[in-house]
């Protein structure tokens, strides 16, 4: 599981891909209205390595770390890789007004070009 | 192989005993230069292994008083191999109570009932240490094959023939603690985490390479031989040998030289690069609990 669209390379543990993570979405089963969906949702920077946490699409900002066992949002304290969460797609990212901060040479599988 | 063939003796005698016929200056200055000459390998062989990596074979003086080569615990590669198992699900599971449910391969793993946090007692300093043999490794292997180049292939699978000692141990060399937790004789803690459910599945990312992203470390070989690369590397990080450590809010990263092949750099870059070799493992733990590991 790697992220879609990633800012940077780690620069904590050096392997791993700053990506971006949507959190604080409904779950896809509900069917919830796209727009609806982000009404409460939130970026997360995510190292899919070392499991770093930045809360900006900026890594020289500061940084935090889950629970190893538990991880957590920061910010919803709703698990980090349960399913009200996941690596953001490019409409995702566009919601979150992250597009400029992604690297595109860092993308994997895109599933869209982001505008 | 028994005993008596790894044991082979150099047949030279401490004493400089020898024919009887010869001037006792040649047979006295041959004998001086055969002691000094075993004295500087007994003093290089430790230096030179731990420095290339090698397996060169100790010296030790018998009963008898002969100087003789020390058996060695190093398999060569066949043997090694004929060992490696089958990374099935099934590996998971405890012999004696094999399941079937669980979504993940772990997650199969029924952990007894007892809590058992990591660090916990003596199964945090690696109680499991002294079965911790120093195989040779398939990366040992691979690296006779190609340094530089072509990723080597992984390895058929094959049942464990493994002694039934090591029956119970995942991959060979974990202990189940519980609650799907795993420990490594050098201490060194696997527990759920991840994106992935557990780190042990996040470890297995970096068994196969993954081309679609731009760097990926990969280890030689099949799960065990990453667990034992992984065990080795936290042994000689622990001893501060060809390590660099850092910590950051309770996170310490390893990067540690092996000294030899143990992987290779794949992704996007990798093959770019002919998936050049890998001798260093990065090795993130959160206190004895492992985050990640992969070579660089």
């Amino acid at each position: 599981m790697s992220p879609k669209h990633s800012i940077d390379f780690c620069p904590i543990c050096g392997g791993g891909l700053c990506g971006v993570r949507i959190c604080g979405i409904q779950p896809q089963s509900e069917n919830v209205a796209v727009q609806n969906q982000y009404d409460t949702a939130h970026g997360l920077i995510v190292c899919d390595e070392c499991e770093a946490i930045w809360l900006e699409p900026d890594v020289s900002t500061d940084h935090v770390y889950p629970d190893c066992e538990n991880a957590a949002c920061p910010i919803c304290n709703a698990s980090l890789w349960g399913e009200n969460s996941r690596w953001a797609n490019a409409d995702d990212i566009e919601a979150l007004g992250w597009t400029a901060a992604i690297n595109h040479d860092l993308d994997i599988n895109p599933d869209q070009e982001i505008a | 192989m028994s005993d008596s063939e790894n044991q082979q003796s150099s047949g030279f005698q401490s004493s400089g005993s020898g024919r009887g016929k010869k001037p006792f200056g040649r047979r006295s200055a041959g004998g001086i230069a055969i002691v000094v000459l075993l004295a500087a390998y007994g003093f290089a062989q430790p230096k030179l292994n731990e420095r290339f990596g090698w397996n060169l074979p100790g010296l030790k003086q018998d009963r008898g008083g002969q100087v003789v080569v020390e058996k060695s615990d190093h398999r060569n590669a066949s043997d090694k191999s004929s060992e490696n198992t089958k990374s099935t699900d099934l590996k998971y599971q405890p012999k004696s109570s094999q399941s079937t449910s669980g979504s993940s391969s772990v997650d199969k793993q029924s952990g007894n009932s007892a809590s058992s946090r990591p660090g916990d007692s003596a199964k945090a300093s690696g109680p499991l240490a002294s079965r911790m043999s120093p195989k040779k490794s398939s990366a040992d292997t691979s690296k006779n094959n190609s340094t530089r180049g072509s990723p080597p292939a992984k390895q058929s699978a094959k049942p464990s023939n493994t002694p039934s000692a090591d029956n119970d141990l995942l991959y060979g060399l974990l202990r189940d603690t519980g609650n799907k937790r795993y420990v490594s004789p050098s201490g060194l803690m696997y527990t759920p985490g991840s994106a992935e459910g557990h780190r042990l599945e996040h470890l297995r990312r970096h068994i196969v390479d993954n081309k679609s992203r731009p760097v990926h470390g990969v280890f030689d070989g099949e799960m065990e031989d990453a667990l034992k690369v992984i065990d080795m590397a936290y042994e000689r990080a622990k001893k501060n040998q060809k390590t660099t450590k850092s910590v950051d809010k309770g996170m310490t990263v390893y990067t540690v030289d092996m000294g030899k092949r143990i992987g290779f750099v794949g992704g996007q870059k990798g093959q770019r690069n002919r998936n050049q070799m890998a001798r260093r493992v990065k090795l993130v733990l959160s206190g004895n609990r492992v985050i990640t590991a992969f070579p660089l």
